[in-house]
């Protein structure tokens, strides 16, 4: 549902025509939570959904894009999306398979260098990382990777697109996805809050 | 019949001598009148030879080296006067933009007749609407001087090269609307520094993170009320700097320096498309009882300003209705992205410091106010341009007496006479 008159932030999920775009419900209300208790941001408490072919998309500024099956964006996708990139939007794609010979990688990667540009791996010293908490290391692991699960690659770098010397669209292999849907094979979050980097996605959103 | 011409060949050479003699006997103190193609000319003699009463019939007004000279001539005592058919009255200034991609705003005012056509080096640029007698025309880029011309009457004025503007300093909240007016001014060429609340004790910055400071930055923006500033903001636009508030902050300890209330938050209605430029995003706050003695409305929606602006001590504040112009640029039309970058960057070049020197940033012509002010009012006068110039006629003479003595001597010696 898109209402027009939010002035907060709202964490807004993208739904496309191909693949399963709904792979990860939990994650819009754990990340919205955490913005809240951490954060005097102004967020929105309930998530939004958006097509990705609609004009709609172009009125929340951060969106998400999850899922396992392959990627194949519509023509009107793609346009939708350069001009949400094209006027300094931010796209966070990952991957919930946590697979680099899956089939969402290996397709939405390719969508996006055709709508975006060529994906680059991001510094691990970058902005992103010190944006509101420290993540000295670069992108957090996460349980999938270090069970083994997937691809069973513990993966260094998030990879981007820069536009206009901005993260337009942040790539991750890492299936942030499942790990901030707190399933029940996930445990970590118990000791450690494992949101507290998509706090750090949002902060860089809204400030760079 | 010989004895006849050789006689009237003696009296014209006398003649021409008598007249010759007088020519160059003839005391200062007369009156001449030259015509706009013999000024060059004239003046040079006038100054060599002192002329009691000088009058110039001109189409056009004369350069200003001739109108010093013949303003020289007057203090040296001289009279001079002026006349002309008609000569447009024109005025033009040029006042470069603070802004970093350069410009100008162009002022021109006419009278009513041809239509005055502005121009640079490269060629005519636009035409001036003259019904209401003057017209502003913002240039983002100019070739050489900008010249206003009607008929033949032109009016040039340069345009003046501003130093680059300082650095903006950006405070507020983190959210859409500081992202997007950061990035809109960078976009447009402005180095902007930023502290952005994200939460208690964390902020995140950008560029340089020293206090608010006028040798640095030439005007701030304030996005959110926060009473952490406003002591240095206060300071600052005293000081000259330039202070853009946005929506809320219109209230709270930035008030002080606005003469305006902010009123109740209105939405757009719905259908409201968010490149509506009646809204420029979709919701704004307007301002209540502006105080006219000290402020004036830039923009009003409804009767209701939402943009105004004042001055405040050295400095320029302008209070901003609209809060949601991220909309603006990221759901507008295809000219959104531009048009909110240029909006947004012209609004900053608003208030933006100044040299204290006005002159460093306009120029201005009137070429026949300039005329008046060098030789006063135009006079009519019954005296015509003389035909012979007297230095030629001089010359005339001297050779009608040389040709008439030459002719009769010639005439007596063929007869044998000495």
């Amino acid at each position: 549902m898109v209402t027009t008159q939010l002035r907060e932030f709202v964490w807004a999920t993208v739904q496309y025509e191909s693949g399963d775009w709904d792979s990860a419900p939990l994650v819009g209300p754990n990340l919205t939570d955490s913005l809240i208790r951490y954060t005097a941001l102004r967020v929105s408490p309930t998530p939004a959904i958006v097509p990705l072919a609609s004009a709609d998309a172009l009125r929340f500024p951060f969106l998400y894009l999850t899922g396992h099956l392959p990627v194949r964006f519509t023509e009107t996708e793609r346009r939708t999306l350069r001009t949400f990139l094209d006027r300094g939007g931010f796209l966070f794609v990952d991957d919930h398979n946590h697979d680099i010979d899956g089939v969402f990688h290996k397709t939405a990667t390719e969508e996006i260098r055709r709508s975006a540009g060529p994906l680059v791996n991001l510094p691990n010293t970058h902005d992103l990382y010190s944006a509101f908490f420290r993540f000295p290391d670069g992108p957090p692991t996460t349980s999938h990777e270090l069970n083994g699960w997937g691809d069973n690659l513990v993966h260094e770098h998030l990879q981007a697109v820069m536009i206009h010397g901005r993260v337009g669209v942040l790539y991750s292999s890492k299936d942030y996805s499942s790990e901030w849907s707190y399933h029940p094979e996930s445990k970590r979050f118990q000791a450690i809050d494992n949101t507290r980097f998509g706090v750090n996605l949002v902060v860089y959103a809204l400030t760079r | 019949m010989r004895l006849h011409a050789e006689r009237a060949l003696r009296i014209a050479g006398l003649l021409a001598i008598a007249g010759w003699v007088a020519l160059a006997l003839r005391p200062p103190g007369t009156a001449e009148v030259v015509s706009e193609s013999a000024l060059a000319s004239a003046l040079p003699r006038w100054t060599m030879q002192r002329v009691e009463r000088v009058h110039v019939r001109v189409d056009t007004v004369p350069d200003h080296r001739s109108r010093d000279w013949l303003r020289a001539l007057r203090r040296a005592g001289s009279a001079v006067s002026w006349s002309a058919a008609a000569i447009a009255p024109l005025g033009l200034e040029t006042i470069a933009a603070t802004e970093p991609a350069g410009g100008a705003l162009v002022l021109a005012a006419a009278g009513r007749g041809e239509g005055p056509v502005l121009s640079d080096a490269l060629g005519a640029i636009d035409t001036i609407d003259v019904a209401s007698g003057a017209g502003a025309v913002r240039l983002s880029d100019v070739r050489g001087a900008v010249t206003l011309t009607s008929g033949v009457q032109p009016a040039r004025a340069s345009v003046a090269s501003a130093p680059l503007p300082r650095r903006v300093y950006v405070s507020g909240a983190a959210s859409w609307e500081s992202k997007f007016v950061i990035a809109a001014l960078e976009e447009a060429g402005w180095q902007v520094d930023a502290s952005l609340f994200v939460g208690p004790g964390h902020h995140v910055t950008q560029g340089v993170s020293a206090v608010l400071d006028t040798a640095r930055h030439s005007a701030a923006i304030v996005l959110d009320t926060l009473a952490r500033v406003a002591g240095e903001v206060d300071r600052f636009v005293r000081q000259g700097g330039g202070l853009v508030i946005v929506g809320d902050a219109n209230r709270g300890a930035l008030a002080q320096l606005g003469a305006w209330r902010v009123g109740r938050r209105q939405a757009a209605p719905l259908g409201t498309l968010p490149g509506d430029t009646l809204w420029r995003g979709l919701s704004r706050v307007p301002f209540d009882s502006v105080e006219a003695a000290y402020a004036i409305p830039l923009e009003l929606r409804d009767g209701k300003a939402i943009v105004v602006a004042r001055r405040y001590y050295a400095g320029r504040v302008v209070g901003v209705g609209y809060d949601e112009t991220w909309r603006w640029r990221m759901a507008g039309g295809d000219d959104a992205v531009a048009a909110h970058r240029q909006w947004w960057s012209r609004l900053v070049g608003s208030v933006a410091m100044r040299s204290p020197l006005a002159a460093e940033h306009a120029t201005g012509a009137a070429p026949r106010a300039d005329l008046h002010a060098s030789l006063g009012p135009a006079v009519t006068t019954s005296l015509r341009p003389a035909r012979i110039p007297r230095p030629m006629l001089a010359n005339l003479l001297g050779a009608i007496a040389f040709a008439a003595l030459l002719a009769e001597w010639l005439l007596r010696r063929a007869r044998g006479a000495r």
